[in-house]
């Protein structure tokens, strides 16, 4: 794989939400607004990046046994340097909304996922495209599922109104239901176009399925 | 055709077309059409009533939905070109019911997005009539009061007889204090509410006609209304001050119009008996729960989307065993 | 892995310094923004102040007193002063006839103890039905970025919560109106308006009763 590709795959080819479906908690609980999207995919964003960094920098050293706690110790390491950070300087209102969850981005697999699946296995430059990659594929879907839900639910774009007679909000797009409804949409959008796509160069699609065989976090699937 | 005619083959059902069910598999001379006709028929008698008590606001607001459902449900088949099914008649009734669970004073704009999540999001994106798992109506009953909580809680104050246009707003009787409801009001249909909420007398007619041709199975509304009717009138025991009298808990809100026409609903609820008793027994027990703690005054709609995503449950846990059929002994695979 | 023997005082040894060094990292970073968070919470419950308050220029949450209303609910007030002299108070309580449980009302109080302004600071009342009484909430729109400026909007207007200014506490509780050109109660959202009716109250009323308290001062 090129370098370039490193990159590129995170933004739409493994896109962590779209594709790999990984980090539902944050993309349905938060995505309630663009700001809230972009808030949650930028902290999620930093950690990835400084989390491969740094995995891949000591993965030489690291025992085999006990690498997945060593992953957790840095993770939860740098999530509670940015929730430190974001409670002193980002905006009171950013942070209320995204309370809990920027705790919970530890848990995210998107993080682990990519720690022990690529850092571990890759050097620092690749991983922190690989970070750079994911984080930002992760960032530009929770911004879209929230734009989307906002502008659904208001008309509005991150807090602007855009259609100026939208008086009532459809409060079912900012609450739970919503997230899955507009979720819905976006991944049959998604299977529909990569089917269009491998129907124009004559190709069979299949979408991937959640098994084993198509999945690359953990060892067994390369096998 | 000359090939075929001249070499016989055996020709073998496609494998993929055989499709193994539960029970029922016997034709009972219904077919869906006439099973939706009867139930707009049955449907009438609440519809009538509605419209003697909201006036002309209200077949508006049937009229709305149910043209907009049809519509909405040719321009989807269209879309995907399939062939038009507006003729089945489900379609008709989604609307009539949708209509029946808004209130008089609806926008317009509010019943054709209720006709789009009935059609679009509660029915044919699972593959269309009978594939839903959940009850159309009211996946866009529930998706319009998350949505627009604000205009699907403001009722109408109904009017006997008179034919008006605008309208004064009443809460509806649960939202009010226990003692400020009367029961005699509360039987012909003289409360605020959604369309099909009012008469109770109304619902029960077309509850009737629904059982007397068989197309319901009684155990859903009884176990539905009996242990709502329990659970209320024991909690009206506890403390009558903040709690309704089972009576009115019964015949007010959504209660009867779920409880025959929605919590029945072919496509959503168990095929079994012993299935239909349990299905109706957790409706009853969540719209208690709601009715009595909740957030929301009213919990029918909830109640019956909950259950109805257990039914798939429920028929595999009460499917009737074949006769003779000897349970594996614990160890052995099934 | 070269040996399969586990060395588990190497393992502990390793997970133990890297430990030391995450500890590390979060003690330099805790340390350093630790007042700019403190500055921040304190920035919040100023805000809150000043939207009920006007321009006071000591720390509120220092000069505050806690009385109990007549409810028995504890009321925390708090006193604004500009030059040392007392410009107003602020009432805070919690009360749990909300249709969801707790709505705390924050309620801006002129000398005489009469209500000025009216805020929710937090509440858990049904999103679009409670929370049009509670919510005061400011929507820009389009037009407003093209046309540039707006900012300062100050307190978005909330019909329901405008009603209590200039109300002062009686003998009982304010009535909930409901029709006319000023009200302050919603079909729909009745059990949401007797409680912030009854918090404003509870508020007032404690505040007319010890004026003579309030007007000493926390000290």
């Amino acid at each position: 794989m090129s370098v370039m590709k490193e990159f590129t795959k995170g933004l739409w080819k493994e896109n962590p939400v779209l594709v790999l479906l990984l980090g539902m908690c944050p993309t349905l609980a938060v995505t309630s607004s663009a700001t809230n999207g972009l808030g949650m995919g930028v902290a999620t964003m930093c950690v990835l990046m400084c989390s491969n960094i740094v995995i891949s920098a000591i993965r030489g050293i690291v025992p085999k046994k006990i690498r997945i706690p060593v992953y957790i110790v840095v993770i939860a390491s740098f999530v509670t340097v940015v929730d430190l950070l974001m409670q002193a300087y980002a905006p009171t209102a950013l942070y209320e909304a995204l309370g809990i969850f920027i705790p919970l981005i530890v848990v995210n697999c998107i993080v682990l996922g990519r720690a022990e699946a690529f850092a571990s296995k890759n050097g620092v430059g690749k991983s922190i495209l690989d970070g750079l990659g994911m984080g930002l594929g992760f960032t530009l879907a929770l911004v879209a599922l929230g734009a989307t839900r906002e502008f659904l639910a208001s008309g509005s774009l991150f807090q602007v109104k855009m259609i100026p007679g939208w008086t009532v909000d459809f409060m079912l797009m900012t609450s739970a239901p919503g997230a899955f409804i507009v979720l819905g949409f976006f991944l049959a959008g998604m299977n529909a176009m990569n089917m269009r796509k491998a129907k124009k160069e004559g190709k069979s699609y299949k979408a991937a399925s959640l098994d084993c065989n198509s999945c690359n976090i953990c060892d067994m699937g390369d096998k | 055709m000359s090939d075929t005619e001249n070499t016989p083959t055996i020709q073998m059902p496609d494998p993929a077309k055989l499709i193994v069910s539960n029970s029922p598999h016997i034709h009972s001379g219904q077919n869906i059409p006439k099973i939706m006709f009867t139930v707009v028929a049955a449907l009438m008698p609440a519809c009538i009533a509605a419209v003697l008590f909201f006036g002309l606001a209200a077949i508006e607001v049937l009229l709305l939905c149910t043209v907009s459902c049809v519509v909405i449900e040719e321009g989807w088949n269209k879309l995907v070109k399939r062939h038009p099914t507006w003729k089945d008649g489900s379609a008709i009734i989604t609307g009539i019911l949708l209509g029946m669970n808004l209130n008089a004073g609806t926008p317009w704009w509010v019943c054709i997005l209720g006709g789009f999540l009935a059609i679009i999001l509660g029915k044919q994106l699972y593959g269309g009539l009978g594939y839903n798992p959940f009850n159309p109506v009211l996946v866009a009953r529930v998706g319009l009061l998350i949505g627009f909580p604000e205009i699907m809680t403001t009722w109408d104050k109904p009017e006997l007889g008179l034919m008006k246009i605008d309208a004064m707003t009443a809460a509806t009787p649960l939202g009010l204090a226990p003692g400020e409801t009367f029961f005699s009001d509360v039987l012909l249909g003289n409360i605020g509410g959604c369309l099909g909420e009012t008469s109770a007398i109304a619902l029960l007619i077309g509850g009737v006609i629904l059982l007397a041709f068989k197309l319901i199975k009684w155990e859903v509304p009884l176990a539905f209304l009996g242990s709502v009717f329990v659970i209320t009138g024991i909690a009206h025991v506890v403390s009558p001050e903040t709690v309704h009298s089972p009576f009115i808990h019964i015949f007010t809100g959504g209660l009867l119009l779920g409880a025959f026409f929605m919590a029945t609903d072919m496509v959503t609820s168990p095929m079994t008996r012993k299935g239909a008793l349990i299905f109706g027994l957790g409706c009853g027990v969540i719209t208690s729960v709601i009715r009595l703690w909740g957030s929301y005054p009213e919990g029918v709609s909830f109640a019956i989307l909950f259950m109805n995503a257990l039914t798939p449950l429920i028929d595999r846990a009460t499917i009737k065993k074949p006769f003779g059929y000897i349970a594996p002994a614990k160890g052995e695979a099934a | 892995m070269a040996s399969q023997e586990i060395n588990i005082p190497k393992l502990g040894i390793f997970l133990g310094a890297l430990a030391a060094i995450a500890a590390g990292l979060l003690s330099f970073v805790s340390t350093s923004t630790a007042g700019a968070i403190k500055l921040n919470l304190q920035a919040k419950t100023n805000a809150a102040l000043e939207q009920v308050l006007p321009a006071f220029d000591n720390v509120p949450g220092d000069d505050a007193l806690e009385i109990a209303s007549a409810e028995g609910w504890p009321v925390n007030f708090y006193i604004a002063r500009k030059g040392g002299e007392i410009v107003g108070y602020a009432g805070e309580v919690i009360t749990p006839e909300g249709f969801n449980g707790n709505v705390t009302v924050m309620a801006g109080l002129n000398l005489d103890g009469s209500v000025r302004t009216v805020i929710v600071t937090a509440n858990t009342e049904t999103p679009g039905l409670g929370t049009a009484i509670t919510d005061r909430k400011v929507q820009k729109t389009i037009a407003d970025i093209i046309k540039g400026g707006a900012e300062a909007i100050g307190l978005a207007p909330n019909t329901y919560l405008n009603w209590y200014a200039g109300k002062t506490a009686g003998a009982a509780r304010w009535p909930i109106v409901k029709e006319g050109e000023s009200i302050n109660g919603k079909t729909g959202a009745t059990i949401t308006s007797r409680a912030v009716g009854g918090a404003v109250y509870a508020i007032g009323k404690t505040a007319v009763d010890n004026i003579a308290q309030l007007s000493k001062g926390a000290e």
